[in-house]
């Protein structure tokens, strides 16, 4: 979000910074990813990191984080895609198999999707501190500010300031937009 | 229709979207709900990309190790030197680097042919028929229909390994409490005139009344009828005898040629050879499991080994036979370290205990 064509030629160059943040933003979002994909959370962490294995051992170069994206979510889908068949296949043998998993690649584009927005607010709400991510993620479930006070056992002051500190911090990480964007959730929600 | 190089900015416009509390355009599960969306985030937060990561450097810190086979020869070297000097780490250090007692976990395998490893990640597993959820009260079903499936006969299976515990509640509301190395085979509906459910191992039951609906656990080779009670069923393949201790209620043991009933405080015995029989016992040491305490009231020592090998997971090996014999009676809590009850049975029972990786060998103390 920050300095974004910086993060690509560096990824691109393969530099330890930008390989540590490629994992921070799309590592638990391809690996929930590929746990919907195959409907179980057995391996597909390494699923994710077989991919991950494979883009570091290529000379592939990034336009853009665009394509970045695009890449890696393609390479889980047909990485787990793969997987479901071996699986499928040794089940037919067993009786007690019950169901198919077809993922059409339609369906699967709109998954990417969803896990990319949740990767986002992930991403948001990891550079705010221990007690602004529990207002945060209390105000998520639907909590008011009293509510909130009580259940953390903080004065209402306590979380309306928190609340605005956290709203600086979003500001200065997404820009200006996000931040006139980010005003209304938090107005709402508290 | 959208391309793999529509997600990123699609992703963009509909996280302002949600911000923006403009819920209709974006449709996740049903309807981005605030609790759908904190689902979704434990869901990826379970996923650490920073241990990940250091995966990856140690892929190509090997690489290099390809091309610089000299470097491979130092660092062997450096290698020998470093586990000749842990050699001299002291015993308890080690011991708590290799045995650990038992936590959370537990394996559950869906109908459909899914594998879930459960631990103490908050999750849901959204399926067909029901959610399934486990939180900090184990694993919980929701049916999204009650009507819908009546009469299939469709069983999910949790598994507890060696050094587990898991607890979950059924789609009837009672509660279950399994320990380590158990089994419990249970269905999505309970069918119209009964509950049943299919148990090897060792379980606490909380079971709901429902005189209507008596429930039923099977073991090994007989089956336990109950219409509304708290009890411990002890049936591991291994000991070779189901143990039912009765704590609140009544129960109904019953094999092929015999029947018995308890009452509260009663202790009914199922041995290999198909003989039950039933006796007075104190009930909490065979439930003090479930507190996080282990507790024995004058048992040998081979039984007791039993137990706690499977908590710590380990491998126990008697050096001298007459040891096995030595009765014991103390408790402690179940989440302590290992080196705490290997003291304790040292100062008492006057054994040693030798332990070599996760072997414990124990011999009469000279």
């Amino acid at each position: 979000m920050v300095d974004r064509e910086h993060f690509i030629t560096d990824l691109n160059k393969k530099k330890e910074a930008a390989w540590l943040q490629l994992y921070e933003e799309f590592y638990p979002a391809l690996c929930a990813y590929a746990a919907k994909l195959t409907h179980e959370n057995a391996g597909v962490e390494d699923i994710v990191q077989e991919c991950m294995v494979g883009l570091w051992d290529s000379a592939l170069q990034f336009p853009n984080i665009k394509a970045l994206a695009a890449w890696l979510y393609k390479a889980v889908y047909s990485r787990a895609l793969n997987l479901i068949r071996d699986r499928d296949n040794s089940r037919r043998l067993l009786e007690n198999y019950t169901s198919e998993l077809t993922w059409s690649e339609e369906m699967a584009i709109e998954l990417a999707i969803e896990e990319s927005v949740i990767a986002k607010l992930r991403l948001v709400l990891a550079d705010l501190s221990e007690q602004q991510r529990a207002i945060m993620n209390l105000s998520l479930e639907g909590y008011k500010v009293r509510e909130i006070a009580q259940t953390l056992n903080i004065s209402e002051n306590t979380v309306k300031m928190q609340k605005k500190r956290a709203y600086a911090i979003v500001r200065e990480r997404m820009g200006e937009i996000w931040g006139v964007l980010l005003a209304t959730i938090f107005f709402n929600f508290f | 229709m959208k391309t793999w190089d529509d997600i990123y900015d699609s992703s963009d416009k509909i996280l302002k979207s949600i911000l923006e509390q403009k819920g209709e355009e974006w449709q996740l599960d049903g309807g981005a709900s605030p609790d759908k969306l904190n689902n979704r985030l434990q869901q990826q937060f379970q996923y650490n990309p920073f241990l990940a990561y250091q995966k990856l450097k140690k892929h190509r810190y090997r690489r290099l190790m390809r091309w610089y086979g000299m470097a491979a020869g130092m660092v062997l070297i450096v290698g020998f030197a470093w586990g000749w000097l842990q050699q001299g780490a002291d015993r308890e250090q080690l011991l708590t680097e290799t045995i650990c007692p038992g936590n959370k976990k537990a394996v559950l395998s869906l109908a459909d042919g899914s594998v879930w490893y459960l631990g103490d990640t908050v999750m849901t597993i959204l399926t067909a028929r029901e959610d399934i959820r486990v939180d900090s009260n184990g694993l919980s079903l929701h049916t999204h229909n009650q009507t819908a499936g009546n009469n299939d006969e469709v069983c999910h299976l949790l598994t507890i390994p060696r050094g587990g515990e898991f607890a979950m509640t059924l789609p009837d509301g009672s509660r279950v409490w399994l320990n380590s190395e158990s089994e419990l085979r249970f269905p999505l509906h309970f069918a119209a005139n009964e509950r049943k459910v299919a148990l090897t191992g060792e379980a606490y039951f909380e079971i709901e009344k429902d005189s209507a609906h008596p429930f039923i656990v099977e073991t090994n080779n007989s089956e336990i009828e109950v219409l509304g009670t708290d009890f411990n069923v002890r049936s591991y393949r291994n000991e070779k005898r189901v143990v039912t201790t009765l704590v609140e209620g009544s129960v109904c043991v019953k094999n092929t040629n015999n029947r018995i009933l308890l009452k509260p405080g009663e202790q009914s015995i199922l041995d290999e050879t198909g003989r039950l029989w039933k006796q007075q016992v104190e009930v909490y040491p065979y439930v003090a499991w479930k507190e996080g305490r282990f507790v024995f009231r004058k048992q040998r020592l081979e039984d007791i080994m039993a137990t706690v090998s499977r908590w710590y997971n380990i491998q126990v090996q008697f050096e001298d036979e007459e040891v096995k014999d030595i009765t014991f009676s103390g408790g402690m809590m179940r989440y302590e370290g290992f080196e705490v009850f290997v003291k304790m049975i040292e100062a008492i029972g006057s054994v040693t205990c030798d332990i070599k990786e996760k072997v414990v060998f124990i011999a009469k103390h000279r």
